[in-house]
């Protein structure tokens, strides 16, 4: 892997939601990269390589787990900066959010969000969908080529 | 008396021939010459009375089939002055229509500088302090004002303004009410011009007609008035409701979103508690947070069906044809899948076509056989029908299995929301599927309604239409 380059891009605000995630990741050893962002804010420095991550080189992240309700800049506002800029316009992401509610499944897809994940209550689940999120996009998947490759 | 020779033949002609000078019959015959034209001039004037009386009463019957067509005010005052002026030769009219007490006078008028004076907006004048207004308000007959610049009753700041010369008004009369006046005049270079007695009697006769269209007219204005006043209430409650509707939505919203995260949190700590101190934690304390993770996933899925029941709510049905033969036997071919092993008969009589919500009748419908379902778990070999009563108008289908049953003495809580008539050991669920059917079937106007008893199976009937 290059260096600056993550597997997972975690975009979480609840540090409750962030620590069972985390825990996740890490007992079934899904991931050995994993860069967190609090916000919308910190989550689109870290992909543009600016604000505290301006001396980062710039490079993908395999896949972006996405909450939704986030502070400052929300999930969905992100997506759409994702998709705007053709650097990272085609970089897997995932919604991972609470809520199922129609309005935001579509206008998820609406954004060209390629998965959409409803968080189970059962914990037991949650770890399971985590589980096979993480062998579906960094195993399985074929990830998209790298855009400044020449 | 036409001709003077008939005239003459009165006279004893000898008599009179033989006793005058030559200059006295020339004198005489000189007056009974003059008679004769002057009798022939009063029978002109008088032809012409007649006439005029032929020329208004058409005016008045030309006047009254225009005004039957009048839906404005407007649309009445122009065809009335289209009449006043070639019987009357003034060349403006207009109207007062006076208030319910007298105190305000609104102002109507075409043609002549008046007209102009009104055009943007329809003046309303106070009555009380102005003589010339009160005296119109008074009158039982014509008012009339031969030169508004030498009348002691007219307002001279107007009369400069507007430049009135000779001003005419009759009273508007419905029955015994004075609704308004009706007015013709002259105005600036016009000078004076006095009525008639003739055109005044003609002028009170349009008084009437006028004053029957106007107040058609208001009648039809108020009526537009109430009209538009009750779209506008129903405008603001309908916006109202869809406010409440909103609200509603973005309360689900919430509910869905932020409702779960604090439940996911208690499942998965318990679990992470159970795993990681498994050794320090005894088997009563292992029970409790296994009664906490079941509370927590229990609340979930209890969250799930009432945005589903609420979601239900408020959609409308969209109804089209449905062959519930097929949408059953899809439901069935579900419920077989998960059902696996277990052995059920299912029985499925001929069903009806329907028009309904297809998507919901198939959710009352996969409710309902699940419930067959679950309920005779217990039996062996479970059997279950479903089909269309006999006879039955509206058509009745039916739902029956040989479970479980329910005590029909509380037959009435069977649709409640959370309502359960089983323990959650015996049979799992969280009472929401009955009331889900029920919710169906009444947004579609029909009635659902059950038999049973303990241990005697259940059959569920429901109809999809017929009941207001």
């Amino acid at each position: 892997m290059a260096p600056g380059e993550v597997e997972i891009l975690l975009v979480e605000d609840d540090p409750n939601d962030l620590e069972l995630t985390l825990r996740t990741l890490r007992q079934h050893r899904i991931a050995n990269t994993v860069e967190i962002a609090r916000d919308g804010v910190e989550a689109l420095d870290f992909l543009f390589c600016r604000g505290k991550h301006a001396s980062r080189e710039f490079a993908n992240p395999r896949i972006v787990l996405l909450d939704l309700k986030l502070p400052k800049v929300d999930g969905l506002e992100v997506l759409k900066a994702i998709r705007n800029d053709p650097r990272t316009a085609m970089v897997p992401v995932t919604v991972l959010t609470s809520s199922k509610q129609q309005q935001d499944v579509i206008a998820s897809y609406k954004l060209h969000v390629n998965s959409y994940i409803q968080k189970p209550v059962n914990f037991d689940d949650f770890q399971e969908t985590v589980r096979q999120l993480g062998l579906y996009w960094l195993v399985v998947n074929e990830p998209p080529p790298d855009p400044l490759a020449p | 008396m036409t001709n003077g020779a008939s005239l003459l033949g009165h006279y004893s002609l000898g008599f009179v021939l033989s006793m005058m000078a030559v200059s006295s019959i020339v004198a005489i015959a000189a007056t009974i010459w003059w008679n004769a034209i002057s009798l022939r001039h009063m029978q002109a004037v008088q032809d012409q009375a007649l006439r005029i009386g032929q020329q208004q009463k058409e005016s008045l019957l030309r006047l009254a089939k225009q005004l039957e067509q009048a839906h404005t005010f407007r649309e009445v005052l122009s065809p009335t002055l289209a009449e006043i002026n070639p019987v009357m030769g003034y060349r403006t009219a207009w109207a007062y229509l006076f208030s319910e007490d007298g105190s305000t006078a609104t102002l109507l008028a075409v043609g002549g500088p008046l007209a102009d004076f009104v055009r943007e907006s329809l003046p309303v004048l106070t009555v009380r302090g102005d003589p010339f207004l009160e005296a119109i308000f008074a009158a039982t007959g014509p008012v009339i004002v031969e030169d508004a610049r030498l009348d002691p009753r007219t307002n001279k700041q107007i009369v400069e303004q507007l430049q009135n010369r000779t001003i005419i008004n009759v009273p508007l009369m419905l029955a015994d009410r004075r609704i308004g006046a009706l007015g013709t005049g002259t105005f600036g270079d016009e000078g004076i011009k006095r009525p008639t007695p003739d055109q005044l009697e003609y002028f009170s006769a349009m008084s009437t007609h006028v004053a029957a269209a106007l107040d058609r007219i208001k009648l039809l204005e108020e009526r537009a008035r109430v009209n538009a006043e009750l779209e506008r209430r129903v405008a603001a409650r309908t916006a109202q409701l869809e406010a409440a509707n909103k609200e509603l939505e973005a309360f689900s919203y919430s509910v869905s979103h932020d409702l779960r995260a604090p439940l996911r949190h208690i499942d998965a700590f318990s679990r992470i508690l159970l795993d990681e101190h498994a050794q320090t934690l005894d088997e009563s304390a292992k029970r409790y947070l296994s009664v906490i993770r079941g509370g927590a996933q229990n609340m979930g899925r209890m969250i799930d069906d009432l945005l589903q029941l609420s979601r239900l709510d408020r959609q409308d049905a969209d109804r089209r044809p449905t062959d519930l033969g097929t949408l059953v036997r899809d439901v069935v071919q579900e419920l077989q899948h998960d059902a696996g092993e277990r052995s059920i008969e299912w029985i499925i009589g001929p069903l009806p076509e329907v028009i309904c919500d297809t998507g919901l009748i198939k959710l009352a419908f996969s409710n309902l056989l699940s419930n067959a379902v679950k309920y005779t778990k217990y039996q062996p070999h479970a059997v279950i029908q479903v089909g269309a009563v006999d006879g039955s108008n509206p058509a009745a289908i039916f739902v029956r299995d040989n479970g479980a049953g329910f005590d029909p003495r509380y037959a009435d809580k069977l649709f409640g929301v959370f309502q359960r008539l089983h323990r959650k050991e015996e049979f799992e669920g969280t009472g929401v599927g009955l009331a889900t059917v029920h919710r169906v079937v009444r947004k579609h106007g029909g009635r659902i309604w059950a038999e049973s008893g303990v241990g005697k199976g259940a059959t569920f009937f429901l109809t999809l239409e017929g009941d207001t």
